[in-house]
């Protein structure tokens, strides 16, 4: 089995306040995300992204269709636990995850909560503060660090459960830029040596262009789907539904309009600069 | 101004005070208490302050900071102060005006006063400021866990704790915030009557609690998705266990305690 | 004319006399035009918070002065609370700041406070509302049924309800998508031009800092660093990335075709990126 979340078919609608109908967001979404890979989910406010990944953990649960986590329905009561210990969440506020006023103390409220013993408890919280860059700062309250460093303390108290996928949703929304760095730095890492699937949802086009893959959602369905570059060289479907490409691809897109044809593949600086390089000379 | 209130700020710290058993703290505090308040003379209360003063050197905590957090005090501590010295009826009058009468009883017993109670909030400050509130808070569960029994929730109420303490630092900082937005907009916080002030009060009070309520939401999320389901199956990171160290501390402790209640036994 | 503001030798220590005793602001002088927009850039900390709470009197400089109009606006009670009215500041996630049981009745808090009549407060709620889109409808709502950007809109209407001179922002644009960032952007041009108001924008998105701006003050470490033009600033890209800043892509593409040998000047938006590249194909071709 290689697909760590599988969604089939899922409908969801809010429940609607007294009589007033529930508000659809999903009639017929399937999607489904390969074991230890690091897929962005992209789309503007209100196209169902967050609602979408509280289907991930049990925190919602579909109307109709389902979701599978490492092959386990998300709608069994009874996999609860072993659900939420497999897939991690993120939030966008970091303030409102942390729960202790000790970063290694909050970092091993996940485990203690999973009833792991003491001394391997001890272990993983050292391990996962490692991880994220964090260690030298154990013994600070987290009210006074920097938001970047509060959203690294969030990401290892989910590892500390040693989870197999991270689902983080809009991580970097409250961050300033070296924050936005620091947390992007640690999310590739934890891909990339840890093997740990990540699910990044954003609207930050230059993150999801540090992802593999790049699922576009619009309005509750698949707008598009596959490589950063296939993805965001639709630069006028981005348009259309009220996003933008990397400003690098927008810039090429932008030359090839007025008659200079740029590739539209050209996502980081070096190869644009090269790409219109070789155009000029 | 409002980041300066200094509620349960932890000095972290590895002296010998750090280092003990939260609950060996809190016992110790609540036998300090008993023995202030069976103190009488000026040996016990001698004894006592030499016992906190050496309790605070040892400790490392900079005097500075217990002094900055005894100002909310101030008010509380001349009230009784001044209402012990004139309400003491005494014999030897040393001073006499009007209707009031400063007797030496009045002033040794003001004097007492004061001291007992600046000796228990140091007491209790010290507590607070070597000891990480999860700490004091997996202290407090674990010495009423006897109280599970009857079936009060002291996994909850020890977690409610932990979180209130957590919390109270990003409220305080969110009310300068919003106070800050609001006087932007014209809002007038310092003057007009008592019935203007309060209501003053009102674009300040519903941001924070809309906010208050939003964080609680979220943060309840954010627990479950990190498998929290009460306190059944649960461990601890840090088991408590009591050490050598904590055998001194008892000793001394029984000592004081021993020493105030046979002083006072015989009078003095 | 005199500047609308006039800064000068700015310091502000926070908990002076305290182990947490730390200098904010030092020695910051500038001074704004009318009708100028002005962007404050500076990685968290630099003292960019610091500073704007200074220019409608919510914090008092240390030392240094505030003038607004040619007029300290500590010299006298009423002159600070004056002050409050014609700077208009618009903190952070100001959505948080909400509290009244309509968007009508919030957007009137401000221009309430100010002491005027019913009939100039309705004008100026209506007008304030029509700045930031809200439809007539919406005034009569909760604001606390509104989406995220939505309640947004409403906080800044409740500033620019108050008319200010000088209108400051705090990232306004902090946490939207890439449409409700426009749209914000776009409410604010709006307000500008129709009162010739000065506008002053933090941000860390120095691409749309760069783009509506005619002016950038940069901070670093408490201290103003740089004070110019975009393209006046953008010409120290490297020193603006040793700060921590985050310079646009095309700038970073402009800088490593310099590199590469290509005779192109800093740039810092697509539009004059483009301009800049046609401009060198073109003569490239007659020479």
């Amino acid at each position: 089995m290689n697909e760590s979340i599988c969604v089939e078919h899922l409908n969801y609608a809010y429940p609607g306040v007294e009589d007033t109908p529930g508000v659809a967001v999903f009639t017929d979404l399937s999607l489904s995300i390969e074991a230890g890979s690091f897929v962005a989910i992209l789309g503007s406010n209100g196209c169902g992204k967050s609602t979408l990944a509280k289907h991930f953990n049990s925190i919602l649960l579909p109307c109709g269709g389902k979701v599978y986590v490492c092959g386990m329905d998300t709608s069994d009561d009874d996999l609860l636990i072993k659900i939420r210990r497999s897939v991690g969440m993120v939030f966008q506020n970091p303030d409102n995850q942390i729960v202790a006023n000790v970063v290694e103390e909050d970092v091993a409220f996940g485990p203690e909560n999973l009833g792991v013993a003491s001394p391997e408890i001890r272990r993983r919280v050292d391990q996962a503060l490692k991880q994220v860059g964090m260690y030298e700062f154990r013994k600070h309250a987290p009210h006074l660090l920097s938001g970047g460093q509060k959203q690294r303390i969030a990401i290892a108290g989910i590892i500390a459960m040693e989870p197999k996928c991270i689902v983080l949703d809009e991580p970097t929304a409250m961050l300033d830029p070296r924050g936005r760095r620091e947390v992007m730095e640690t999310v590739m890492e934890l891909n990339r040596n840890k093997d740990i699937t990540v699910v990044l949802i954003t609207h930050h086009m230059d993150e999801a262009a540090m992802a593999q893959r790049v699922v576009v959602l619009h309005k509750g369905s698949v707008a598009a789907d596959g490589t950063p570059e296939q993805v965001f060289s639709q630069v006028e479907l981005l348009h259309r539904i009220g996003l933008a490409a990397p400003e690098t691809v927008e810039l090429c897109y932008e030359l090839g309009q007025q008659g200079i044809p740029v590739p539209l593949d050209c996502l980081d600086i070096e190869r644009c600069a090269q790409a219109i390089y070789d155009r000029m000379t | 101004m409002l980041k300066d209130i200094t509620l349960g700020q932890y000095f972290p710290g590895n002296s010998f005070i750090h280092r003990l058993d939260p609950r060996t703290k809190l016992l110790m505090l609540v036998v300090y208490i008993a023995a202030l308040f069976i103190a009488k003379s000026w040996i016990s209360y001698g004894m006592m302050l030499v016992f906190l003063i050496g309790c605070i050197a040892i400790s490392r905590i900079p005097p500075k900071s217990i002094v900055r957090g005894m100002k909310p005090m101030v008010v509380i501590l001349v009230f009784t102060g001044v209402l012990n010295v004139f309400m003491t009826a005494g014999e030897t009058v040393w001073v006499e005006f009007w209707i009031i009468k400063i007797t030496k009883e009045g002033v040794i017993r003001g004097f007492f006063m004061v001291m007992r109670i600046l000796m228990l909030v140091t007491g209790t400050f010290l507590l607070t400021y070597t000891t990480s509130p999860i700490a004091l808070t997996d202290g407090l569960e674990s010495l009423l866990s006897p109280l599970k029994v009857l079936h009060l929730p002291v996994h909850e109420l020890s977690m409610m704790m932990c979180i209130a303490l957590r919390f109270i630092p990003t409220l305080i900082e969110e009310t300068d915030k919003i106070m800050s937005a609001q006087k932007a907009r014209g809002a007038d916080l310092e003057n007009g009557n008592l019935m203007e002030k309060v209501k003053a009060l009102v674009p300040i009070l519903i941001p924070l609690f809309v906010s208050a309520f939003r964080r609680a939401d979220e943060l309840a999320t954010a627990m479950e998705c990190r498998c929290y389901h009460g306190g059944e199956g649960r461990t601890k990171m840090k088991l408590l266990h009591y050490t050598l160290l904590d055998m001194v501390a008892f000793f001394v402790g029984a000592v004081l305690l021993a020493a105030v209640i046979t002083l006072s036994v015989f009078g003095l | 004319m005199a500047p609308i503001l006039q800064i000068k030798e700015l310091e502000h220590t926070y908990s002076p006399g305290t182990p947490f005793q730390h200098k904010a602001l030092d020695g910051v002088s500038f001074s704004v035009e009318r009708g100028e927009f002005i962007g404050i850039i500076g990685h968290t900390g630099s003292g960019k918070s610091t500073l704007i709470q200074h220019l409608n009197g919510l914090l008092k400089p240390t030392s240094g002065q505030v003038l607004l109009d040619g007029v300290d606006i500590w010299s006298d009670k009423k002159i600070t609370r004056q002050a409050r009215f014609r700077v208009g500041l618009v903190f952070q996630y100001p959505e948080y700041q909400l509290f009244e049981e309509t968007v009508y009745k919030d957007i009137a808090f401000g221009p309430k406070n100010m002491g005027l009549s019913q009939s100039e407060i309705d004008r100026r709620v209506r007008q304030a509302a029509g700045f930031v889109g809200l439809t007539e409808k919406q005034l009569e709502v909760s604001p606390f049924d509104l989406s995220g950007g939505q309640k947004r809109r409403v906080a800044i209407a409740g500033v620019i309800a108050m008319e200010p001179e000088v209108l400051i922002l705090d990232e306004p644009t902090a946490g939207l998508d890439p449409v409700g960032r426009e749209g914000i952007l776009e409410n604010i041009r709006a307000y500008q031009r129709a009162r010739n108001a000065t506008i002053m924008m933090v941000s860390h998105s120095m691409s749309d800092v760069a783009r509506l701006t005619d002016r950038l003050l940069v901070m670093n470490g408490s201290r103003l660093a740089m004070d110019g033009t975009p393209e006046e600033i953008f010409v120290h890209a490297q020193q603006l990335l040793d700060m921590g800043l985050d310079i646009p892509d095309v700038t970073r593409v402009f800088l490593r075709l310099k590199a590469m040998g290509l005779d192109v000047d800093p740039v810092y938006s697509i539009d004059q990126a483009v301009a800049a590249l046609k401009k060198l194909k073109e003569g490239g071709h007659h020479a």
